[in-house]
């Protein structure tokens, strides 16, 4: 072995790894921290318990409002499609206070504005909670069904929802 | 040469030291101010207080002059832009003193600078010396009941039927928050948001206030303010220098007064409470605390804050307390009192509280056409069981048959100048078909004719909505609807409805079609009468 190879074994090589290494490290840091941060991942909206029978439970903090019909729920954004104000549940479906733009029971629009349907968002049910991506919009509802005795019977695992 | 060039050198010199040495800065030398507010940091630079370039300019805005006196506050603690916004590191005069648009960084100047108090300091249950005048608009804004509709951060209770507030004074300058009080629908003019009747002093207080509702208060964090570890003080109320009936106090806690009118106590706003409990059962009272558009739809009165207990005692109150009759020694006295608040002193219609109903006032002046196609006994029923689905009370109980003729002679005689029995003759509606058409074939015949004004779902909110007045009807009013003849939708499809911009579509419909269009009315206002 001359000087030449047994530098390049022990010095290079070595170097090589630990740079690659170091930056993968970054790399996969990054990832995993846009994970954490993105709007993309699910949030908790609400224990199954708390759905009303047939009707639309409002969640203004959340930005949501889940609308059950009957045996299935789906996630409705209350982010008037305008320009983003919160909209308000009123017995006729929604209300915009911002510029008076006015939805339907499912989000569709009726007049104002507003220049198209609420969006919907995904929805599912995991362990007896129900979460929602809020950072990605659907134009059609994606209704999930609920589990049978959903309000009293403890359920067992992930319950995935149809799309 | 050598000389002149010199004495330039020299004179560069000069001026050069000069301008050092004459440091006007009443606050140390500074080129860049970066300080800690309510631990967090702001930098500036010095274009955000010396607006030329960086000279200090003469004129009263100028820094040349000495800072008032603001102590317990230090400027070289606070820097220009916490108290007097502005674009802190902005380079040049134009932005530096706010991007134009909505204004929300405007640079505040002179008294306007109390508008910025309460974005450090908590409001309290007593003024900041100095900061008196958006306390005080912290009070209007509890007292005219503006939670009821807006919510905002610190108040535990809080209406969303309007925008919510918390922010408001980061996204809106003082002039534009000013122009929001004063006339809410300059924009967007479909608001439904009433105009108060407040003094300009009064909503320059209550824009100072709102001013200071910013989204990052240094009173606070936003967790604790979400949390709702922020409180803003209660505000009394019930006047304690007034003699109040037992359990009229709830019309204060109820907020009714802010809009309404009980005895002599007025909010301008909305309809006469004081005869309210002979005009309407209590069960109709109890039922419109708890949901106005159930009976009135279209109503922007927003859910009465009580809860259920306290409006049984509010509704069994007016109920108790309206036995009075009106005194009317003369039936135009009952017009001003009675009438006038909706219908206009002049029966024009632009009554002071018209903008604020669900359904325009009947007008009476100008409208004779309407009139003389109107029965005689259709106008005497409105006065007397009033006009169901619509702000119209009935008068049965409150005025007695001759003085509700009388006022019905004065109307004619006063108004609208024709006489009582003059009608013209109608011309027969075409009569009912056997069978109606088809669905579809009614969902385009109403997308053709009715859409433009009345909207997709009969709200009366469509497309043209906003350029007539009397606005189009709400299709969707139920109680209004149900009290309604199949005859009387026809004839009004047919004939149209003098006064308003309802056509006759007589001609422009075949008479089977006007059969489906009234289906299609009972169809929106969900069900038969």
């Amino acid at each position: 072995m001359t000087r030449r190879q047994w530098l390049f074994k022990v010095v290079v090589r070595p170097g090589v790894a630990a740079t690659g290494a170091l930056l993968g490290a970054i790399l996969l840091d990054v990832w995993l921290a846009a994970g954490r941060f993105t709007s993309l991942h699910w949030t908790e909206a609400t224990s199954l318990d708390t759905l009303p029978e047939d009707a639309v439970l409002s969640l203004p903090a959340k930005r949501l409002a889940l609308v059950r019909d009957r045996d299935r729920v789906a996630a409705l954004s209350l982010e008037c499609t305008h320009l983003g104000c919160l909209v308000n549940t009123v017995e006729e479906g929604f209300f915009c206070p911002c510029h008076g733009s006015e939805f339907g029971p499912r989000g569709e629009v009726h007049s104002g504005p507003a220049p198209r349907d609420l969006d919907w968002l995904p929805l599912r049910v995991h362990r007896e909670r129900l979460w929602v991506q809020a950072g990605t919009r659907l134009a059609e509802p994606a209704w999930v069904s609920l589990p049978a005795n959903a309000a009293d019977a403890p359920q067992g695992n992930t319950q995935e929802g149809t799309r | 040469m050598i000389a002149a060039a010199l004495l330039a050198l020299g004179a560069a010199g000069a001026a050069l030291y000069v301008g050092w040495s004459k440091n006007t800065h009443n606050h140390g030398l500074i080129a860049d101010l970066s300080y800690n507010l309510g631990g967090r940091e702001v930098r500036e630079h010095c274009t955000t207080c010396h607006v030329e370039g960086g000279l200090p300019s003469p004129g009263p805005n100028a820094a040349a002059e000495p800072h008032p006196d603001i102590s317990p506050h230090v400027v070289e603690n606070l820097g220009c832009t916490g108290c007097h916004l502005g674009e802190g590191m902005a380079m040049d005069r134009a932005l530096s003193h706010g991007l134009p648009g909505l204004g929300a960084r405007q640079v505040l100047t002179g008294r306007d600078v109390q508008g910025r108090c309460y974005a450090c300091h908590l409001l309290d249950a007593t003024p900041l010396a100095g900061a008196e005048r958006p306390w005080q608009g912290y009070q209007l804004f509890r007292e005219k009941a503006c939670g009821l509709c807006h919510h905002i951060g610190g108040l535990a209770t809080g209406g969303h039927f309007g925008p919510d507030l918390s922010h408001i004074g980061s996204q809106l300058g003082l002039e534009q928050l000013h122009t929001a009080i004063r006339d809410p629908r300059s924009d967007p003019p479909n608001s439904i948001m009433p105009r108060f009747p407040l003094s300009r002093s009064q909503v320059r207080d209550l824009a100072w206030f709102l001013k200071s509702r910013v989204a990052d208060p240094y009173y606070a964090t936003p967790m604790q303010v979400q949390a709702g570890k922020i409180r803003l003080p209660e505000v009394s109320l019930v006047p304690d220098d007034v003699d109040l009936l037992p359990d009229e106090d709830l019309l204060y806690r109820g907020k009714c007064l802010a809009c309404h009118q009980f005895r002599d106590e007025d909010g301008y706003i909305a309809p006469d409470l004081t005869y309210a409990g002979r005009m309407r059962s209590e069960e109709f009272i109890r039922e419109f605390l708890e949901r106005p558009t159930r009976l009135i739809p279209g109503a922007i009165m927003p859910p009465s804050p009580l809860d259920a207990q306290k409006r049984d005692t509010l509704a069994t109150f007016l109920a108790r307390e309206a036995t009075s009759e009106p005194e009317h020694p003369h039936a135009k006295h009952l017009y001003m009192h009675l009438c006038q608040r909706c219908h206009a002193a002049d029966g024009g219609g632009h009554g002071p509280i018209e903008p604020n109903l669900a359904t325009f006032p009947r007008a009476f002046s100008g409208n004779a056409e309407f009139y003389r196609r109107s029965d005689d006994e259709r106008l005497v029923r409105s006065v007397e069981r009033g006009i169901a689905g619509t702000s119209m009370p009935p008068y049965a109980d409150v005025i007695d048959k001759a003085a509700r003729e009388d006022l019905l002679d004065l109307i004619f005689a006063a108004f609208i100048g024709i006489e009582r029995q003059d009608k013209t003759p109608l011309p027969l509606l075409p009569t009912r078909p056997q069978e109606l058409s088809a669905p579809q074939q009614t969902d385009a015949l109403y997308a053709r004719h009715c859409l433009r004004c009345h909207g997709r779902t009969g709200s009366g909110k469509g497309p043209e909505y906003l350029d007539h007045l009397p606005r189009p009807r709400n299709l969707t009013n139920r109680p209004y609807f149900a009290a309604q003849s199949d005859e009387q939708v026809a004839r009004a499809i047919a004939d149209g409805v003098s006064g308003t911009a309802m056509d006759a579509f007589r001609d422009r419909l075949q008479d089977r079609h006007i059969w489906d269009l009234v289906d299609r009315v009972r169809t929106l206002s969900g069900g038969e009468p």
